[in-house]
């Protein structure tokens, strides 16, 4: 029986030294990803689950939103899976074009979203768990607004000027 | 005067949403609560521009080169632009006394608020191994930091003496930290720094000043954890699973290169989340161990592919105790026997994955 603990997101298993391997023993060769599914839990999913479950009463009481970073807790893939298996999916998804994806979508849990974001090469730069009636990435911002009244205006100057030349034909 | 950074955004099309993307992830990064992203990206627009004199000492400006080649225009474009660089060797087109004069005025104009950013290690051995208008690197030094709000000591080389350090450091190279005393030194130390690290750090100067260090003086946000501790290799270093060479089974299938001198497991950088070339990839991805470049004297560590137990030298001294602890950290929490990493260190002994397994 090979010991394990668990450290950091990871679960360890404690090597057996060539020496004390039984005769003829085979080393156990998994692939990569035999190896990342079979990474334990670290035990933080649960108290994050009820941290969420906290922020959806402050959400419904207050109206207050709150950002969750799973970047700065230590999750491995069998927190993942249960988060996932405790949320569910949910109706909306969303796709952002912003250098690189951002990736949101609403969890079973009305409320509780997703917020990825990627870099232009698909890497992870941010995980996020909100919980909000709209996720703020989603918003558009007053300065995005106004900077498209000024494009739009311009655009329709443009298509004013066109078909006044047409008329004038 | 250059445009502040909304101003800068709008010329290159960037819009405001894509910032706040930026802000989020630049928040994670600098291990603030959520709660506080609004309050980085306020500052981030309001901050007024500091200037920043950028002084290149002993170094290959392999620094500068990380920081100016990114994908432009990024943001960290914009951020590096929102300041206002008043003296830098290598980029400001003035010469001579021409550039000079611009380091004067600088000091002058901005006495007690500008930001010194350092590259290159100080030789004192013979001052005149390395000069600037006839002003010796340590002269320019004292002078420059005597009224800087703060210093940035970037790359190994200003923080720990880098390679000009390395043995036998003929030119009797320090680092920042040997010669100024009295002002707040940031050490962000790489051969080179990651852009976005040092970004991160002006970000943070920016916003709310002096970051929390370690006790190598290094912002415990970007050099908090080992690279080890977040390597997409560490599942194998898990199971016992190790490449014994550059061309075996263990290195084909993607094996952990910790036999091959891997320092991953004391090195505290954020090169396997961050990554290189725009997030691309970094040196273990790329199938080489890490040399362990963001910490003290790694040139003189015993060999980049003879695994080790700590790094050598003379700053093992002031760093032994974070490095160890880093050690302690990287590779199975208390798991590092005391007496083989003190015998290793002595004597550069070679030690192997299970050596460090064993009890003391």
């Amino acid at each position: 029986m090979i010991p394990s603990v668990v450290f950091a997101g990871l679960t360890r298993a404690a090597r057996v030294p060539p020496q004390d391997r039984g005769e003829g023993q085979e080393v156990d060769v998994k692939t990569g990803a035999e190896v990342l599914r079979s990474c334990k839990a670290t035990g933080n999913a649960l108290p994050v689950l009820h941290e969420i479950c906290q922020a959806l009463k402050k959400l419904l009481d207050t109206g207050q939103p709150t950002v969750i970073d799973l970047g700065a807790i230590p999750f491995a893939g069998g927190d993942e899976r249960m988060m996932d298996e405790v949320l569910g999916t949910g109706e909306a998804r969303a796709v952002l074009d912003l250098s690189g994806e951002s990736h949101v979508h609403e969890t079973g849990i009305s409320g509780v979203w997703r917020v990825d974001h990627f870099d232009s090469a698909g890497e992870t730069q941010s995980r996020f768990v909100e919980v909000a009636f709209v996720p703020g990435i989603l918003k558009t911002q007053a300065q995005d607004a106004s900077d498209g009244l000024a494009r739009l205006t311009e655009r329709l100057q443009q298509k004013t000027a066109t078909q006044n030349e047409w008329k004038g034909r | 005067m250059k445009p502040m950074l909304p101003e800068l955004m709008q010329t290159h099309g960037v819009s405001r949403r894509r910032f706040l993307k930026y802000c989020a992830t630049l928040t994670s990064l600098m291990a603030l609560p959520p709660a506080m992203m609004p309050r980085v990206a306020q500052a981030l627009e309001t901050a007024v521009r500091p200037s920043v004199i950028w002084l290149s000492f002993q170094e290959c400006t392999g620094c500068t080169e990380s920081i100016t080649r990114s994908h432009a225009p990024t943001i960290e474009d914009l951020i590096f632009n929102a300041v206002s660089l008043d003296y830098h060797h290598t980029l400001q087109a003035a010469s001579g006394h021409a550039a000079e004069a611009a380091r004067e005025q600088a000091m002058k104009d901005h006495h007690g608020k500008y930001l010194l950013v350092v590259d290159g290690s100080i030789p004192v051995g013979d001052p005149g191994y390395s000069c600037i208008a006839g002003i010796s690197n340590r002269d320019m030094l004292k002078e420059t930091a005597a009224g800087a709000a703060a210093v940035v000591a970037v790359g190994t080389c200003a923080a720990y003496g880098g390679i000009p350090h390395a043995d036998p450091n003929p030119t009797g190279a320090v680092a920042v930290s040997e010669i100024i005393k009295d002002k707040p030194i940031i050490n962000v130390p790489g051969c080179p720094p990651i852009p976005v690290v040092m970004t991160g750090v002006l970000s943070h100067f920016l916003t709310f000043g002096v970051p929390k260090l370690d006790d190598l003086g290094r912002p415990a946000a970007f050099y908090g954890e080992t690279i080890h501790d977040r390597c997409y290799r560490r599942p194998f270093y898990d199971k016992g699973l190790f490449a014994e060479g550059f061309d075996d089974e263990g290195a084909r299938a993607g094996w952990c290169l910790y036999k091959l001198g891997c320092k991953g497991p004391t090195t505290k950088s954020v090169c396997a989340t961050v990554k290189w070339n725009g997030g691309t990839s970094f040196p273990i991805e790329a199938g080489h161990p890490c040399l362990g470049c963001t910490e003290p004297d790694f040139w003189d560590n015993g060999g980049f592919y003879r695994p080790l137990s700590v790094p050598a030298g003379d700053f093992r001294k002031v760093g032994l105790a974070a490095v160890a602890a880093g050690a302690v950290a990287g590779i199975g929490g208390g798991m590092l026997a005391h007496r083989n990493r003190a015998k290793a260190a002595a004597e550069h002994e070679e030690v192997d994955a299970h050596d460090l397994e064993k009890p003391s």
